[in-house]
């Protein structure tokens, strides 16, 4: 075998410069970098000026502090001479003392000497998951309207005139098109409720384009059709930010998260709904920790400045990722799971719990399947990115009913309201919310169920003549563990009286059985 | 027992059975501390199939059509996942290639003006590569470069004239010429790839020769010998990969 070297010369001089420039390329262009800066030095800070009156408000409820150094702004001489010294700055961050910033190799090295930089992270170029499939249910599309919210006891808020008034919700989302028009939000245009909008992706207040999913997701908090409720804080005021770019997924659609929620928070709102979640384009499932990414930390902290966060779980339940997504797994906030209205349990689409750190996720539920505004009425469409916004509403009729309610109290009281409370699963939470509690107080159910020690086995047996006025004759269990985790989990429609027998030695020590049967929870601890 | 009676029984005991059984509508059993797969697209192993078309350019002393020049290809590529944004593979890939030639390769023409001629093989090649990954990701086969040597085995050598003349009489005399001893059995060179996920636009280039220039062929009995002119070695093309 002989080389021909006349020809690969030439060609293979063409092959080097071709990998060569794109090597190069690749290595000396601008990256994208975090700089957490030191201090806040010599930064004056006017809570009053600075804040909206509801966000002052917001803050003495929850007893938070005005003069609270992370809603300083950042210093402008620092600003300045970063801005100077890179390619392109991007957004700055308040609460993380943040600046992020384009350079080139050579200008990040300078950053990063400057005395006051206390920390410089290069960001990944990636990519989101919104979930949203146009389906159909097997349900009636009246019949849908009627009980996605009805399902959490709608018709108790709206006897009680319990509308979210006062409430004031930010909805995250890839754009709302049509909102400026669309008869779904008619009265709170009439009525001036769409305080403030933002695009932080073009810096401009202009949202109302760019995707139809924002417009979906805030008919699910608000929306009224044709007098029909679609959502239940019809009466809520909104500010509606554009954080996502759509079909492109770039990882800046976090850090615009962050932006909207430093800007929420501003503009003093109560509850941020975010039907958005980030997986497997940029993270792994052991990420999923609520200290790993950007947004979750961002949701975090937005919990702690009182805002309730409502994040939808995720639609990951088919597919080989199956856990939330990011920001659902962030502490202190309410992540909402799936339900499917035919089988009234868990959707097959909706994303599991627990956390990669093991907490309890989801929250508590809702409709996974809906009708919502669509183009020209509505249409019916899927995923938990509508399950999200339907809880956004209730909790904002909870809030004001319970004006004094701090988020995490808002955040407690809604999952007790669910309607497997305390029962809970990684698959739904503690079931749906339910206007009954906040309305009616907590109801005490019959004993519907016992567990039976027969030899070496546990029998859960149920009374089957019990109605305790729970349609489903479900029957769901969990096994838990010392520490909380709950092992397995499952639902059986009921048949029998003896439900389930378990072997008593496939149990450890110390683990306990807990089991839901027509609203009556028990559980049972081996010893 | 008569049959009819066994029927019923049967049929009574099927009833009561699936009246009294318990249906399971969801059952999960979750792992506290789940392991790490060892298989995913940026997991320790990952592998999938692909499918690529490309076509030859670069200077050759063959006079031969550009554009229908070319090969597609299909095989399995096997990746190992050493560092966060380094990982080394093999590649196993099968090609049909196939060079359309102006020239009269072997001077079987009537009518050099209507000639046509197409040189075919298949080609059975590993490949050895390594690939740098750009950017952080998940479990995301994500944005990549592929530096990769190959070696490969030739076979099914054709070597396909048509003729065509028009005389009296239109004819078109087609000539397959198999196993071709001219070429050569081996070849290796080097591979490039630029991935973004699934997508991706490749290079090859062979190092070897293609044309043994020792072999010798006398078409139909002539007493002489054709030399061939050795064949574009530059091959670009896309690539899909299926995951």
């Amino acid at each position: 075998m002989k080389i021909n070297f006349k020809h690969m010369n030439k060609n293979t001089v063409f092959l080097l410069i071709f990998l060569f420039s794109i090597i190069s390329l690749s290595g000396f262009s601008q990256e994208k970098y975090y700089v957490f800066l030191k201090d806040k030095k010599g930064v004056d800070f006017n809570p009053y000026e600075y804040f909206d009156a509801k966000a002052i408000t917001r803050r003495l409820k929850n007893n938070l502090s005005l003069n609270d150094i992370t809603d300083y702004p950042l210093n402008s001489n620092y600003v300045e001479e970063i801005s100077e010294s890179v390619y392109k700055t991007g957004i700055k961050s308040r609460w993380f003392n943040m600046i992020v910033v384009k350079a080139f190799p050579g200008e990040i090295e300078y950053v990063r000497q400057l005395t006051y930089v206390k920390d410089v992270v290069k960001v990944p170029e990636q990519q989101l998951m919104i979930a949203a499939y146009d389906v159909n249910s097997s349900v009636s599309d009246d019949d849908l309207l009627l009980h996605q919210t009805e399902s959490m006891g709608g018709h108790i808020f709206k006897d009680s005139n319990i509308n979210g008034k006062g409430v004031r919700i930010a909805i995250f989302d890839v754009g709302f098109k049509d909102v400026d028009t669309h008869p779904a939000f008619e009265q709170i245009r009439k009525d001036g409720r769409m305080l403030k909008t933002w695009d932080f992706v073009k810096n401009d207040e202009f949202v109302y384009n760019y995707g139809t999913h924002g417009r979906s997701v805030f008919s699910c908090i608000a929306g009224v059709y044709e007098g029909k409720n679609i959502g239940l804080a019809s009466a809520a005021e909104f500010i509606l930010a554009r954080t996502e770019y759509g079909s492109k997924e770039p990882f800046s659609e976090e850090e615009n998260w962050l932006a909207a929620a430093e800007w929420a928070d501003k503009n003093g709102v109560d509850i941020i709904n975010s039907s958005l979640g980030y997986t497997k384009e940029r993270y792994f499932p052991y990420d999923m920790d609520g200290k790993t990414s950007l947004v979750a930390k961002a949701a975090t902290m937005a919990a702690r400045k009182g805002i309730l966060v409502v994040n939808a779980m995720g639609n990951e339940g088919t597919n080989s990722w199956k856990t939330l997504g990011t920001p659902a797994d962030a502490d202190s906030i309410l992540s909402i799971g799936g339900i499917n209205p035919k089988t009234e349990i868990h959707a097959i689409f909706s994303s599991y719990g627990p956390t990669a750190d093991n907490r309890r996720k989801p929250n508590v539920s809702a409709y996974g399947y809906v009708m919502a505004a669509s183009a020209e009425k509505l249409h019916e469409t899927q995923g938990t990115s509508f399950s999200s916004p339907l809880v956004a509403g209730f909790a904002a009729c909870v809030l004001q009913l319970n004006p004094n309610y701090t988020n995490m109290d808002l955040l407690r009281e809604i999952e007790k309201s669910g309607s497997l409370y305390p029962y809970f699963d990684y698959a739904h939470g503690y079931g749906i919310p339910q206007a009954k509690y906040f309305i009616e107080g907590k109801t005490d159910y019959s004993p519907s169920f016992q567990f039976v020690l027969e030899n070496d086995s546990l029998i859960i047996r149920v009374d089957t003549s019990l109605t305790n006025n729970i349609a489903k004759d479900y029957l769901y269990y969990h096994i838990e563990n010392s520490d909380g985790f709950v092992r397995k989990y499952a639902v059986l429609d009921v048949y029998r009286k003896d439900v389930i027998k378990f072997g008593i030695d496939d149990f450890k020590k110390d683990e306990r059985i807990e089991a839901f049967y027509k609203g009556f929870v028990l559980s049972y601890k081996f010893k | 027992m008569t049959t009819k009676k066994l029927i019923i029984a049967f049929m009574a005991l099927f009833i009561f059975s699936f009246a009294y059984s318990q249906k399971v509508l969801l059952e999960k059993t979750v792992d506290e501390n789940p392991d790490i797969p060892k298989w995913g697209k940026n997991y320790l192993h990952y592998g999938h199939l692909y499918g690529n078309f490309g076509v030859f350019v670069g200077q050759s002393d063959a006079d031969i059509n550009y554009g229908l020049t070319n090969s597609f290809g299909f095989g399995y590529r096997y990746k190992l996942k050493l560092l966060k944004h380094y990982a080394i593979g093999a590649d196993l890939n099968l090609s049909f290639l196939n060079y359309n030639l102006k020239e009269d390769y072997l001077g079987v023409f009537s009518n050099a003006d209507k000639e046509k001629q197409k040189m075919r093989y298949k080609a059975l090649s590993l490949e050895l590569y390594q690939r740098i990954n750009f950017g952080k990701r998940g479990n995301y086969i994500g944005n990549y470069i592929d530096i990769g040597f190959y070696t490969g085995f030739n076979f099914r050598t054709k070597l396909v004239a048509i003729d065509k003349s028009e005389g009296s009489f239109y004819t078109e005399t087609k000539t397959i010429y198999k196993n071709l001893d001219f070429i050569n059995y081996y070849s290796y060179g080097l591979n490039a790839r630029i991935g973004i996920n699934r997508w991706v636009v490749f290079a090859q280039y062979r190092l070897s020769n293609i044309i043994e220039w020792e072999g010798l062929i006398y078409p139909d009995g002539l007493d002489y010998y054709y030399g061939f002119s050795e064949l574009p070695k530059l091959l670009i093309g896309i690539e899909l990969s299926f995951f």
